[in-house]
């Protein structure tokens, strides 16, 4: 006997992950795009002229972070039965693209940036859930939110608060009589992080 | 409420003015006998960093292809993820390299493209992709080896002996095991599946875990 597997659905794809697949695609690409230039930030950190291994960590820390999280987030798409798609960037990010954006920065809205970076990150993963949690059954899937709350949001909420924190601290510091013993000691204490 | 982020407005643009004030108005005297790269092999060697990177997503197509669940080769998707994450760090190897030597103090932002788009996303069968990995990985060789070529003898007449002596001993070793390793790995798939197909690829994809 022949047994047909056509006539039942054998994916792996239940609830409503048709409805996100896009935004999380969208998501992963967000994520290499933003590992990418963490790179470059820790890159620029670590030319013998800034010499600030302290902030060059930070970065290539954050950047290693995206990375592995992009990885992440294809296997979980996959696991609810979706695939992935390279090509999806939402328009915000493509407009960033105007005018060569800088990654050469100094310290402190280097740090401004990457705060800004993340609750972008954190902000999309909101909209995300907020799809997942509309009340019908196209959208409704509480197994892709509570993914997102578990696998995301507590990590963001901290590193918005840590970067929060270095803006805050690093701003008080530059008011001070000497912005370059500042600027030294703060970079050796992020090397300690 | 308006007038505290008015104060918190202040206070910041404050600090961005005298962190800028501070950097602008500090000039470095550092000598510059030490650098002594030159431009062409500076340029190839910036060139490959984006070629690392396109392996790096290329890879990464791989392993999200393989992870598919009407796939379901979880161990080709480790290998190619896992090959993904290697060739990204060839490219901050890379980086490295040229900070060392004193470069990259400026055009570091066009450094790499925005988003490095794989070119081929999906594969007929396990081998197809392990083939076009072998591929992509000679590409790769040739490519560090042109980077070689051009550092070891250029316009400026100026022989990197450290650089070449770096790119030949690390990058193309590790090159030559990888290929190697590639073209072991679809010789013994291939044969698996001449006998037993499907099922050769299965057993063989549970091997790669
Ligand atoms: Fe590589």
């Amino acid at each position: 006997m022949i047994v047909s597997t056509s006539r039942i659905n054998c994916t792996a794809k239940y609830g409503a992950i048709d409805g996100v697949e896009e935004s999380l695609q969208t998501y992963v690409n967000h994520h290499f795009i933003r590992s990418f230039e963490y790179l470059l930030m820790a890159t620029h950190y670590a030319n013998y002229e800034k010499n600030r291994p302290g902030f060059e960590k930070l970065f290539r820390g954050l950047s290693d972070d995206t990375w592995k999280e992009g990885i992440e987030l294809i296997q979980y798409i996959t696991t609810r039965g979706g695939e992935m798609n390279f090509n999806l960037v939402s328009s915000e990010v493509t407009a960033e693209e105007v005018g060569d954006p800088n990654f050469e920065l100094y310290e402190l809205n280097s740090i401004a940036k990457a705060l800004d970076i993340e609750k972008k990150l954190a902000m999309e993963a909101h909209k995300i859930h907020a799809e997942a949690t509309r009340k019908n059954s196209k959208f409704h899937d509480p197994e892709i939110s509570s993914h997102l709350e578990h696998e995301f949001m507590a990590k963001q909420r901290d590193i918005i608060r840590k970067l929060a924190g270095y803006t805050s601290d690093l701003s008080a510091l530059l008011n001070t009589p000497d912005n370059s013993l500042a600027l030294y000691l703060f970079d050796d204490y992020l090397q300690k992080q | 409420m308006k007038s505290i982020a008015f104060a918190v407005f202040l206070v910041c643009s404050i600090a961005f003015a005298s962190a800028e004030l501070r950097c602008e108005h500090k000039e470095l005297d550092i000598p510059k006998e030490w650098l002594d790269m030159v431009d062409p092999c500076i340029n190839k060697m910036r060139a490959q960093i984006e070629e690392e990177l396109k392996a790096a997503m290329q890879y990464m197509a791989m392993g999200a292809h393989f992870s598919k669940d009407t796939v379901n080769r979880p161990g080709f998707a480790k290998l190619f993820f896992d090959a993904a994450s290697e060739e990204r760090e060839h490219a901050i190897k890379l980086i490295s390299y040229l900070l060392m030597r004193g470069e990259l103090t400026s055009k570091v932002s066009s450094l790499i493209k925005r988003n490095l788009i794989p070119k081929t996303t999906s594969w007929a069968n396990g081998v197809s992709a392990l083939k076009d990995a072998l591929r992509l990985e000679a590409t790769v060789t040739k490519k560090i080896r042109d980077v070689i070529k051009v550092c070891e003898d250029n316009s400026a007449h100026y022989n990197d002996y450290h650089l070449v002596d770096y790119l030949t001993g690390d990058f193309l070793e590790e090159q030559y095991h990888g290929q190697r390793d590639l073209a072991g790995k679809v010789s013994t798939l291939e044969k698996l599946m001449e006998q037993h197909g499907e099922l050769g690829e299965f057993l063989f994809d549970k091997k790669l875990l």
